[in-house]
C-alpha cells in the first residue's frame, strides 16, 4: 500500500461519513427511518438492492469457493440471480401494495395473525445477525490479508463506521451510501479482473493453468450436492428483511418490480466477475487459503492507486450489505417485537433507544456468529437454514394468492424450523438431503394440510390495507 | 471454446462496469436533487 492508495481508502470513508451526516436531517419519522418515506425511484432502488445483495459472500465467498471447486460454485450462486428475477416477476410489485408495511412481519400478520408476526420477527433478527456475521468475517479476512493487521482492527474500522451511519441516518443513509458503494464496487472489481487476467497472460494462459474440472458445469460435485446448494441459495435469502424493506420503499409497484428484475440480470455478470477473479488467483497463487483468493489479487497484482480504489470497492461490497441488515434489525425489532409485544405505548425516545440497543446486540451477535463459523459461506448457509424452511413459503403464497390462515401460517413456520434442526443437528442429514431441503418440504406439507383442515379466517386485527387489484 | 471464454472474460466486466456507472450516475443525480429539494423545503 502506497500513500495514494491510503488516500483513496480514506476518501471513501470520509464520503460515507459526510453522506451519513447529511441524511440525518432527512429522517423525520419512522417511515423515513424504515422505508425512506416510500418514494425511491427505480434506478436508485436497483443500486441499493444490488449493493445490499452483493456482499462478502458474492465477492470473497464466491471467489474463494470457485478457487477451491471451480465454476460449479458460480453456477450454484446463479440461484441468487434467479431468485431476484422471481421476486421481481411475481412478488415485488405486490409487496409495494401493502400500504404502511415496513417489515416481513407486517405482511405475515396480515395473513397469519400476531403469533406469525412474532415468529417472523425473531427469525428475521437471527437471519440478520447471521448475514451481518458473514460480513464481519469478510472484513476481518480482508484487512488481515491486505494489511496484515489483526482481523479485529478491520472489524472495528469497517463495522464501526457502518454502525454509526446506519444507527443515526436510517434507511436514507443506507440508500445514499449504497448508491456510492454500488458505483465503486461495480466499476473497480471488473477492473481488478481485467488487470489480473493481463497478469496471468490472457485467457488462453489462464485456461492452461487451471485444473480441467474447474471450468466444467459440475466440476467434482455430484448432482445432489449441486441441487442442495442451489436450493439453499434460491430460497435462503428470498425476501429477507432488507429486500422486503426495499420493495416497500419503492415509489410505486412498477418501480419495485423493475428494480428487482434489473438487479437479477446484473448479478449474473457480477458473480462471473468475482468467480473469475478466484480462478486468476488460483492460477497465480495456488497455495493460499481459499477465502484469501480475492484479497490477494488486490494486494499483490494491482498497480499503485488501483489497489486503494479496489480496496475501497471491497469495503463498499461488505459495508453496504452490513448496513442494510443492521438497519433492518432495528426496524424489525421495534415493529415486530418491541411495539406489539413488549411496550405498545412506547414514546419516541424509548423506540429510538430500542432501535439502537437492537442494532448493538445484533452487531455483537454477528461477531459471535462469525467466530464460530469456519468460512464466510458457512456463515450464510447457517442463516439461510433459519429463513428458507420457515418464512419463505407462507410469505410467498400469502402475497401471491392472498391466503389467510393463522393455524397454517404458524404451524408451517414451526414445523419447517424444527424439521430443519432435527434433520441437520440430530439426524446428521441422512439420505444426502440437507436440513434446509427437509425443512422446506415439512414447511410446505404442514402448510398445505393445515390450510385445508383449519379455519381460514385471518387473525385480527389485519392492520394493512392491500390495494385493489392485488392477488 | 477458449475464444468464447476469452470474449466473456473481457466483455462481461465491461458490461458490469458500464451498468454500474450508469446506475451510479442516475442514482447520485437523483439523490443530490432530493437533498437539495428537501433543503429548500425545510428552510
Amino acid at each position: 500500500m502506497t500513500a495514494i492508495d491510503w488516500i483513496f481508502v480514506a476518501l471513501y470513508f470520509a464520503l460515507l461519513v459526510v453522506i451519513g451526516v447529511l441524511s440525518i436531517r432527512r429522517v423525520r419519522s419512522s417511515d423515513d427511518f424504515a422505508v425512506a418515506g416510500g418514494r425511491v425511484a427505480w434506478p436508485v432502488l436497483f443500486a441499493t438492492i444490488a449493493a445490499s445483495f452483493l456482499g462478502g459472500g458474492s465477492s470473497m465467498g464466491n471467489a474463494g469457493n470457485v478457487f477451491k471447486d471451480g465454476y460449479v460454485f458460480m453456477f450454484a450462486f446463479f440461484a441468487f440471480s434467479l431468485q431476484t428475477l422471481l421476486v421481481g416477476g411475481f412478488l415485488a410489485h405486490r409487496l409495494r401494495r401493502y400500504e404502511g408495511a415496513h417489515t416481513v412481519g407486517d405482511v405475515m400478520e396480515a395473513h397469519y395473525g400476531r403469533a406469525a408476526r412474532l415468529l417472523t420477527g425473531l427469525l428475521s433478527l437471527a437471519v440478520c445477525a447471521g448475514i451481518v456475521g458473514g460480513q464481519v468475517l469478510a472484513v476481518g479476512t480482508l484487512i488481515n490479508t491486505v494489511f496484515g493487521f489483526e482481523p479485529l482492527t478491520g472489524i472495528l474500522l469497517g463495522m464501526g463506521t457502518v454502525l454509526l451511519y446506519s444507527t443515526f441516518g436510517g434507511m436514507w443513509a443506507d440508500i445514499q451510501t449504497d448508491v456510492l458503494q454500488f458505483l465503486i464496487l461495480g466499476v473497480f472489481l471488473p477492473v481488478a479482473l481485467l488487470i489480473g487476467l493481463w497478469q496471468v497472460g490472457g485467457p488462453a494462459e489462464l485456461v492452461a493453468k487451471l485444473p480441467e474440472g474447474h471450468l466444467t458445469f459440475l466440476g467434482g460435485w455430484t448432482g445432489a450436492a449441486f441441487l442442495g446448494v442451489f436450493i439453499a441459495f434460491l430460497l435462503g435469502e428470498m425476501l429477507t428483511p432488507p429486500f422486503a424493506q426495499r420493495a416497500f420503499a419503492a415509489r410505486d409497484p412498477e418501480a419495485s418490480r423493475r428494480a428487482f428484475l434489473v438487479t437479477g440480470v446484473f448479478t449474473f455478470g457480477f458473480y462471473f466477475v468475482t468467480a473469475s477473479i478466484g480462478l486468476v488467483s488460483l492460477a497465480l497463487f495456488p497455495e493460499i487459503e481459499s477465502d484469501r483468493a480475492l484479497p490477494i489479487v488486490i494486494s499483490k497484482l494491482l498497480p499503485v492507486g488501483v489497489t486503494g480504489l479496489v480496496l475501497a470497492a471491497m469495503f463498499a461490497v461488505i459495508m453496504s450489505t452490513a448496513d442494510s441488515y443492521l438497519n433492518s434489525t432495528a426496524v424489525v425489532f421495534v415493529k415486530d417485537i418491541y411495539l406489539p409485544f413488549l411496550n405498545p405505548g412506547a414514546s419516541d425516545r424509548q423506540r429510538l433507544f430500542a432501535q439502537r440497543a437492537a442494532t448493538l446486540v445484533v452487531g455483537l451477535g454477528a461477531i459471535g456468529f462469525a467466530l464460530a463459523a469456519p468460512t464466510i459461506i458457512d456463515v450464510f448457509l447457517y442463516a439461510f437454514d433459519l429463513w428458507a424452511p420457515t418464512v419463505v413459503l407462507p410469505l410467498v403464497v400469502g402475497v401471491i394468492w392472498g391466503l389467510r390462515s393463522p393455524v397454517a401460517g404458524v404451524a408451517s413456520v414451526v414445523a419447517g424450523g424444527v424439521t430443519m434442526a432435527l434433520w441437520k443437528w440430530v439426524l446428521g442429514e441422512p439420505f444426502g438431503m440437507s436440513g434446509l431441503v427437509a425443512g422446506v418440504l415439512a414447511n410446505a406439507l404442514v402448510f398445505g394440510v393445515a390450510y385445508l383442515l383449519a379455519p381460514r379466517t385471518a387473525a385480527q386485527p389485519v392492520k394493512l390495507q392491500v390495494q385493489e387489484g392485488d392477488a | 471454446m477458449t475464444t468464447l471464454y476469452g470474449f466473456l472474460l473481457i466483455a462481461v466486466p465491461g458490461v458490469v462496469a458500464g451498468a454500474a456507472l450508469w446506475a451510479g450516475y442516475v442514482g447520485l443525480r437523483s439523490l443530490v436533487r432530493e437533498l437539495s429539494d428537501s433543503g429548500s423545503t425545510s428552510g
